[in-house]
């Protein structure tokens, strides 16, 4: 290999690329050099976003609490006024349905179940059969009604009666330790000085509001095929 | 009557152009074996090193970063001329009357081969360093340069004989 050493010795670059070379520099665009704490600044910066994230999140919480207790003492009157309008449309829906009752809302009467369960160590189950899934999203606000609602054996149950017949049962049983807002709920609702009001959240879900002296029920109706909806119980502060 | 005092990161490039300027372009040399095409990719190289900036621990690295970035840039200039079907000419600077033997038939392995052969013979790294250069295994680099070795033996057999 000495004949390969020796006529690599003599390669060098040419006077013109050595010129080229040097002029790179003055060329290139400036690019910043990278600094050994660079690193940890990302670090630091990703901590920063995290921690306002989560700020952000509890305070919007607490903001939400305060906006609802708002909203239902300040239109608690109101509220009363629409159930009451409520109840007459519904009478007249109901009249309209006993002489046209369609194909549909036999099959759904026949298949459906929407009932909430509850698991044999006391959890509450909420479900919704397939079958039930193509009326919910149409069924609320349009056309439904309060048809019944009293105490169990277990608990509290409410049962919703949309225009076609439809029916929607809701339980929250007393037993339901693991969820105290629940039952403390129920209990609010087993008084009759409760109201309830319609709305669409900012997703054009339906959302149910039940509101009473010590709180309210919220239901959210989103309709998506999977979670067909949604329970959020909360108490006023 | 005095220059502009060019800045201290300047004064830097300049130094390392001077330095490896000539290890760079010969490593490209041996796997291109074509002057424009190494001459190129010296350019290339020190431009990657102005676009990156990285800061070395000593001239080793300094070394090692350069000739695996020049080696790259040579694979992949091959492969790219490979891709379109375009003829690897050789056109190398003429050895001397007591050298050409060995030139000519050691520009006639394959590049990969004079690469290792260049690294470990001329630059003088361990088979180690080469495979982590190539990201090949150690084992694997030996016996390239054992099969580089033999097949210079035999083209050089061949001429003698």
């Amino acid at each position: 290999m000495s004949a390969y050493k020796s006529y690599m010795d003599r390669q060098s670059v040419s006077s013109d690329l050595h010129r080229r070379l040097l002029e790179l520099d003055s060329q290139a665009p400036e690019t910043q050099k990278p600094v050994p704490w660079g690193r940890y600044a990302a670090l630091a910066a990703c901590l920063c976003v995290v921690v306002g994230v989560g700020w952000f999140v509890w305070a919007m919480r607490d903001f939400n609490g305060m906006d609802a207790a708002f909203v239902s003492e300040d239109s608690s009157t109101a509220v009363m006024e629409q159930m009451a309008e409520d109840t007459a449309e519904e009478e007249t829906v109901e009249e309209f349905w006993d002489s046209e009752k369609s194909a549909a809302a036999e099959d759904w009467e026949n298949e459906t179940d929407t009932t909430a369960d509850m698991t044999e160590d006391g959890a509450e189950e909420e479900s919704a059969t397939e079958d039930a899934s193509w009326l919910i999203p149409g069924w609320l606000p349009d056309g439904y009604s309060l048809t019944e609602s009293g105490e169990t054996e277990d608990g509290y149950t409410l049962l919703w009666t949309d225009a076609a017949g439809g029916e929607l049962t809701l339980t929250w049983h007393d037993r339901l330790e693991s969820c105290p807002e629940t039952a403390l709920a129920a209990e609010a609702l087993a008084e009759t000085d409760w109201a309830e009001a319609v709305r669409e959240d900012e997703n054009g879900a339906s959302v149910l509001e039940l509101l009473c002296e010590d709180g309210w029920l919220e239901l959210t109706f989103t309709g998506d095929g999977e979670a067909l909806w949604s329970v959020a119980v909360s108490l006023w502060p | 009557m005095f220059g502009r005092k060019k800045p201290p990161e300047h004064r830097d490039f300049e130094a390392l152009v001077c330095r490896q300027e000539n290890r760079i372009y010969r490593l490209a040399l041996s796997i291109l074996g074509n002057v424009q095409d190494a001459e190129d990719q010296t350019q290339e190289t020190f431009l990657r090193y102005l676009e990156k900036r990285p800061v070395f621990e000593n001239e080793a690295h300094e070394s090692a970063w350069l000739l695996t970035v020049t080696r790259n840039g040579c694979i992949s200039r091959l492969r790219s001329k490979s891709r379109q079907n375009l003829p690897l000419e050789m056109d190398i600077p003429t050895p001397g009357p007591e050298e050409r033997e060995e030139i000519e038939e050691l520009f006639r392995l394959p590049p990969e081969d004079r690469e290792v052969i260049h690294l470990y013979y001329y630059e003088g790294w361990s088979t180690g360093e080469i495979a982590r250069m190539t990201g090949a295994k150690e084992g694997t680099v030996r016996s390239r340069l054992s099969r580089a070795r033999g097949k210079l033996r035999a083209l050089l057999e061949e001429v003698e004989g």
